[in-house]
């Protein structure tokens, strides 16, 4: 029976393994990246995921290993511990996440610092609310908040290629902007205006989530990301704007 | 607490979080329901109240099985890709947990929510294009619900197909066509004494003929939509103050924030509480201006719309008689302008009411 227990804990090993190097090629894997920091974000769950597999290769092959030789005759000595073994499995441990924080630093940098902010005008504002999300575009003036603003519900559309700035604001409760494809997750907390940044690398419709369970609807807050080319997105935003100044009349 | 305590604890509530809380919607448990007012209308005589409820059931069928005596003559065959019980079924999913099964505005979250659930049974709809007294087009009803209702628990359905949206049209105006042919006929059935044939068809006829007539009263603004410009802002806001053209400050407030001084009054108690309740009963506040976009939509044409022909329903008059289309636009301008370069944090804020 304890050998039988032992084996499975390695089968089970074996399954995970298997299923995580297998996952990429049928499609179980993160959605195809399209956004131009999105490779070194992945680069950074690829190395924590490294980690995380070491230690579980490492933990679960003790506790097998432990499992397998048993107590071979009765009952052993107690174990009051031992202070060298617990240094090492505080410290090293430690060592690590020290590691993660430091190499993460320059991807939270560039994308969360005002500094990093690219020049230009805010894109859209993004409008969430219990639950669906609407797109507000600054119109021909470049500045939201004036009469000429054009607005879109579900879809945002943005420029492939070109630095998109978009502001997020919460109407009611805590939201989260997660586009998977762009590797884009940010928290939109009422009452506090939040700048967030990328590049769109590839044309393509994109899904949006709500990422933070925001009430009983919160499962129907999906939304898309449309990137088009520069000429196809002046398109849509001239579309906005004939309904903007439409007379109600036959169009 | 003892152990035998926590375990009958947790099967208690466990028995009770699988069978009472839930709400089921499935089309086998539910029925359509006769309205309060048709109840009080004939609490005399409950033979009457059953034929009425079963020649309702006969005319408009079941949640499951709904039956549309009166098809939208706009909406042609190819129109309908999606029937009219694959829509009710599209209902009970997006619309019915607020809207209720016989589009009451009475679902199971209806009472948490402010402003509450439209209900559709009179046929009074805010969000149009349309004149006074008139029912809303197909593409009105189709608009919100692909839009939502900004500043409401409205959300906008622009994830679903074009098809299913107008399918979903199609279903609220047939459940406002049942609720208000209910209504007519136990009104005739109350002058009378009896219900024949005759009461439903001039019931139906009459329901169905408002409706027919929405797409002529669309309002419509005969040349393009002017420019604003500083000196139809400064004639906008001369209208906006002024009693006797807009006195549009008189609920708005000068300074366009909702509080002017009829839009309150003091209660027994000298509490200050909005003065107004809506056609359906509820308390009901002028809109504050600084907060866009509106709830029927920030376009021109929408602003133009709600003060041309009012809003149904609420105390906010039409003013197509008092004013030219001009004086429309400038006050149009000046609302615009009061709605500009508002904080966002402001912007995003909960509208009371």
């Amino acid at each position: 029976m304890r050998r039988v227990t032992a084996l499975l804990i390695v089968a089970l090993l074996a399954v995970t393994l298997a299923s995580f190097a297998v996952a990429p090629a049928r499609g179980w894997w993160l959605p195809e990246n399209a956004s131009h920091f999105g490779a070194r974000i992945d680069a950074l769950f690829t190395e924590i995921l490294w980690v995380v597999t070491v230690a579980l290769v490492l933990t679960l092959g003790l506790l097998a290993w432990a499992v397998w030789r048993g107590r071979a005759d009765g009952p052993r000595r107690p174990v009051h511990g031992s202070r060298r073994l617990e240094i090492v499995w505080t410290v090293a441990p430690g060592a690590v996440l020290v590691w993660l924080a430091l190499s993460q630093f320059d991807e939270w940098a560039e994308l969360r610092y005002a500094s990093e902010r690219p020049a230009g005008p805010v894109h859209a504002r993004v409008v969430a609310s219990q639950f669906d999300w609407h797109f507000v575009y600054p119109g021909r003036d470049g500045r939201l908040g004036t009469r000429d603003d054009l607005d879109a519900p579900y879809e945002l559309v943005v420029p492939v290629g070109r630095d998109v700035v978009l502001e997020l604001v919460a109407r009611d409760v805590i939201h989260s902007f997660f586009v998977p494809a762009l590797r884009v997750k940010q928290d939109v907390v009422p009452g506090l205006p939040t700048e967030i940044w990328f590049r769109v690398t590839r044309p393509g419709s994109f899904e949006l989530a709500c990422a933070e369970l925001c009430g009983f609807g919160h499962y129907k807050m999906a939304g898309r990301v449309r990137a088009l080319s520069d000429a196809e997105c002046a398109r849509y935003l001239a579309e906005l704007e004939a309904e903007q100044r439409w007379n109600g009349g036959a169009r | 607490m003892r152990p035998h305590l926590l375990l009958l604890l947790w099967v208690v509530s466990s028995a009770g979080l699988s069978s009472g809380c839930g709400f089921d919607a499935r089309a086998a448990q539910l029925e359509f329901g006769l309205q309060p007012s048709t109840r009080a209308t004939l609490a005399g005589s409950p033979e009457l109240l059953a034929q009425l409820e079963q020649g309702l059931a006969q005319r408009f069928g079941t949640p499951a099985e709904p039956r549309d005596p009166s098809a939208d003559p706009s909406r042609g065959p190819s129109d309908a890709r999606i029937s009219l019980a694959q829509s009710a079924e599209r209902y009970r999913v997006e619309c019915l947990h607020c809207h209720g099964v016989d589009g009451g505005g009475d679902g199971p979250t209806a009472a948490h929510i402010d402003p509450r659930p439209r209900d559709f049974r009179r046929g009074i709809f805010k969000w149009s294009s349309v004149g006074e007294q008139s029912r809303p087009t197909h593409e009105d009803l189709v608009r919100v619900i692909e839009r939502g209702v900004w500043g409401t628990m409205m959300p906008a359905l622009a994830r679903l197909d074009p098809a299913e949206r107008q399918g979903l049209a199609d279903y609220v105006r047939y459940l406002a066509v049942r609720g208000e042919v209910e209504t007519q006929v136990a009104l005739a059935v109350e002058e009378t004494g009896e219900l024949d044939d005759a009461a439903w068809d001039e019931a139906l006829e009459l329901v169905a003929g408002k409706w027919a007539k929405a797409p002529s009263r669309v309002v419509v603004f005969d040349g393009a939509v002017p420019e604003a410009s500083a000196a139809s802002i400064a004639r906008g806001r001369e209208l906006y103050e002024n009693p006797a053209k807009g006195n549009c400050a008189a609920c708005h407030g000068s300074s366009g924030r909702g509080d002017g001084p009829v839009a309150f009054k003091l209660d027994e108690r000298g509490r200050r509480v909005p003065a107004y309740q809506d056609a359906w009963g509820f308390d009901i506040l002028p809109r504050n201006l600084r907060r866009d976009p509106f709830r029927g939509g920030r376009r021109s044409i929408d602003l133009y719309r709600r003060i041309h022909a009012g809003i149904q329903g609420g105390p906010m008059p039409a003013m197509s008689t008092i004013m030219t289309p001009a004086e429309i636009w400038d006050v149009v301008h000046y609302t615009q302008s009061l709605a500009e370069d508002v904080h966002p944090a402001e912007y995003a804020a909960s509208e009371e009411r």
